[in-house]
């Protein structure tokens, strides 16, 4: 996030009035975040442990239903049959055929994730990036925790109790919203006007679109995560091997929905065309920051519960908190509440991850 | 799907469209096209021997107070509108002087004006209609005048830009009878809504809100021919070399929680923050009844059929113990020992299917009659004793 909001803010950019050279980037950004996902299928290989490699399996029909309460006599007698009849025949990961309900399922899935994260590159370009990543992941925690228990993903087992916990890690975040505004307000970043008491800050509303922006686009994860634990991990036979395929086939549908608005942004794309550092950046942001998470958010839903990775969202604030004071030591101010706010966020993230925790059998 | 989701589907559903109905205007409000019919450079600053666009709006200024005795701060500012404009008739509005305008011109407003909850609404309200009967431009005491307006007054009609979106009220200008002035009059009556916090009550009902809210409307359905509101942007309006208007201390209306409302804005994240946050109490709570009511309802269920099987034991039982009745269960008058077994073993293989029946509500494997049956076990086949 970090990388991306230096890559959206550059002096270089900021000069630019032209809202068409954001827009570029926006999409370009959006384009390079998913053609990096063309490359998880080849490092899952590395996974030997968890079966990457190709391996004799029993393939679990797409759309087949795994809830043990829902089953009947007649469907577990005709999934006996189906697991047994592919005996000796080696299916390869990739091997799955391009049925058109497959077709569907992942044109669906890429939509679903094409507008969060165009949502997000938009955001990033016209807000610091502490105030997209907070927003964004309040957002997704809050739909993914919300949707996993109406979709029947968790148990119903002390909701009220996980209620007040997670109510009160929002607590937590709505506290270091509200004092982040004051610490850049003590840190020189913001400033008010004496003779009116207004904020001097000519993008205000900026902010807000931005902030409303990614809120609601993230929205999306919800439904998305839901149907990739419902498709695509409703079985511990389907290989991280074969998962990854599918999220390449999905970001590679991604690039190719994002290809016709290239003409009409060329002049974006030019201007940064021969800019090595932009490239650098943003390469190794994706391949060092983007890529690597998507594996381990893979690996911790393949291996734990789908709501153990809702914790993830609260983390991410977390350490971005950190790393903003890390990369502007001087710039940041930090206030009691605020510390509070993060304790508060860091205890309930900590309990969340006890209680949800529980390794797939 | 059950009925009980059901029904929170269509609440939830219902409540989502009455919010959007109600704040559709306000929602539209966060698409900013000001610029779209700004005042451009060359219609507020023409070069030199540039052609001579012809006035139409009237040379009148309105301002109003509640009396004569304007306060010291805004007598300057006043004064400079006066000075530079010696060719403009200048009204000041009293109180007095709206309600009789008012009363003689629109009566049909007046209880609504008499009855407005805060005297701003009013000094709001009465600026719509003086500038829809006699045209002119109205400016609040606090804009002091910085230079002629007369370049203001070739359009049909204007307002400023305000921050962050919209358009406000402080600076107004039309020709009598504009469209947009007398939707903004009938639509007074309409937006005449207590919103319990005094500063969103008076911004939304007769306020820049109001304005910029019933401003959108306007357009959305199609400007009329020489219809269109012309913008003043920020730059022209004040704090620049060729702005028209200068700012003294204002907002005379503004309590404690126009205050609090105002600094909302410097903790714009938190507000979107606080926003999802009861959003998700909102629904996330609803999940909670929701399950509850499930549990609730599976309990009663439950409940209900124990009761029902412990009557019906009961009855049959009591059948049971009677000869004549359990010779004509059995269908065997004959065999009553062997009789007598069977029914046994009948009863034993029924509360063994109850037992099960228990143990599958309970998602614990359980075995298949027919597959026992199958397999030819001796508690369900022989019958040899």
């Amino acid at each position: 996030t970090k990388c991306l909001s230096i890559l959206q803010t550059r002096d270089g950019l900021e000069d630019n009035d032209d809202e068409k050279t954001h827009q570029g980037l926006m999409v370009l950004l959006t384009f390079i975040y998913f053609s990096s996902w063309v490359l998880l299928k080849p490092i899952s290989v590395f996974f030997h442990g968890e079966g990457g490699d190709v391996k004799s399996y029993l393939a679990v029909p797409l759309g087949s239903t795994t809830d043990v309460e829902l089953q009947s006599f007649s469907e577990e007698h005709e999934n006996t049959a189906a697991t047994a009849a592919p005996v000796g025949a080696a299916v390869s990961p990739g091997g799955r055929k391009f049925t058109v309900k497959y077709v569907a399922k992942l044109l669906t899935l890429s939509v679903l994730l094409l507008i969060p994260m165009l949502s997000y590159t938009m955001a990033i370009s016209m807000s610091p990036a502490f105030d997209v990543s907070l927003i964004q992941n309040t957002s997704i925690f809050e739909i993914t925790s919300l949707l996993y228990g109406v979709c029947g993903l968790t148990k119903r087992r002390n909701l009220l109790r996980n209620f007040v916990v997670m109510m009160a890690a929002l607590f937590g975040i709505l506290i270091v919203s509200y004092t982040k505004a004051t610490c850049d307000l003590l840190a020189g970043k913001l400033s008010i006007n004496e003779s009116t008491g207004e904020l001097n800050d000519p993008f205000l509303f900026d902010r807000l679109k931005s902030a409303l922006l990614c809120g609601l686009g993230a929205l999306t994860i919800g439904p998305f995560a839901v149907l990739w634990n419902k498709w695509f991990n409703n079985s511990k036979n389907i290989t991280l091997t074969e998962q990854c395929s599918h999220l390449s086939k999905i970001g590679f549908t991604c690039m190719i929905c994002l290809l016709p608005l290239f003409p009409s942004l060329k002049d974006a794309i030019s201007f940064v065309y021969k800019d090595q550092a932009f490239w650098g950046i943003a390469i190794s942001s994706t391949l060092l920051g983007s890529l690597p998470a998507v594996l381990s958010l893979l690996q911790i839903n393949r291996r734990t519960n789908a709501e153990y990775a809702t914790t993830i969202n609260l983390g991410n604030i977390i350490f971005m908190g950190i790393s903003d004071w890390i990369f502007e030591p001087k710039q940041t101010t930090i206030i009691r509440w605020e510390v509070i706010g993060y304790v508060i966020l860091s205890l309930c993230c900590i309990i969340l991850s006890m209680v949800y925790y529980n390794k797939k059998n | 799907m059950r009925k009980e989701l059901k029904y929170m589907i269509y609440g939830n559903l219902t409540i989502l469209g009455i919010i959007l109905y109600v704040t559709f205007d306000l929602l539209t409000l966060a698409i900013d096209d000001t610029f779209q019919d700004a005042l451009r450079e060359e219609e507020l600053n023409p070069p030199q021997g540039a052609e001579e666009r012809p006035m139409l709006i009237p040379k009148i200024i309105h301002q109003t107070y509640k009396t004569e005795e304007i306060p010291d701060v805004w007598k300057e500012g006043q004064q400079r509108c006066k000075d530079l404009h010696p060719d403009y008739e200048y009204i000041l509005w009293t109180d007095k002087m709206s309600v009789e305008f008012i009363e003689k011109e629109y009566p049909w407003f007046l209880d609504t004006f008499k009855n407005y909850r805060y005297p701003i609404e009013r000094a709001d309200a009465i600026r719509y209609f003086i500038l829809s009967y006699y045209g002119g431009v109205y400016i609040d005491l606090d804009d002091g005048c910085e230079r002629s307006l007369d370049r203001l007054l070739t359009v049909p009609a204007f307002a400023r830009k305000t921050s962050p979106t919209g358009i406000s009220n402080d600076v107004l200008g039309s020709v009598p009878g504009h469209p947009f002035f007398d939707k903004l009059m009938h639509s007074l009556k309409k937006y005449d809504r207590n919103w319990l916090v005094p500063y969103i009550t008076i911004m939304a009902s007769t306020g820049p809100l109001f304005v910029s809210m019933v401003w959108k409307q306007y357009k959305r359905w199609g400007v009329p021919k020489d219809g269109v509101v012309r913008i003043l942007q920020p730059a022209d309006y004040k704090m620049h070399a060729n702005s028209f208007f200068s700012i003294s201390k204002g907002s005379s209306w503004h309590m404690g929680d126009a205050k609090f409302v105002k600094s909302l804005a410097n903790h714009i994240l938190a507000c979107v923050v606080a926003g999802f946050v009861f959003a998700f109490f909102v629904l996330y709570s609803e999940y909670c009844f929701y399950c509850w009511l499930c549990s609730r309802s599976t309990a009663k269920k439950s409940a209900a059929s124990s009761t029902t099987a412990t009557i019906a034991g009961k009855v049959l039982n009591f059948f049971r113990s009677i000869p004549m009745c359990s010779r004509g269960v059995n269908f065997d008058s004959t065999e009553r020992l062997a009789d007598g077994q069977l029914s046994d073993q009948r009863s034993s293989l029924n509360e063994r299917q109850r037992q099960n029946r228990i143990r599958k509500d309970s998602n614990l494997p359980f075995s298949f009659l027919l597959s026992d049956l199958e397999k030819n076990d001796p508690n369900f086949t022989d019958l040899s004793n």
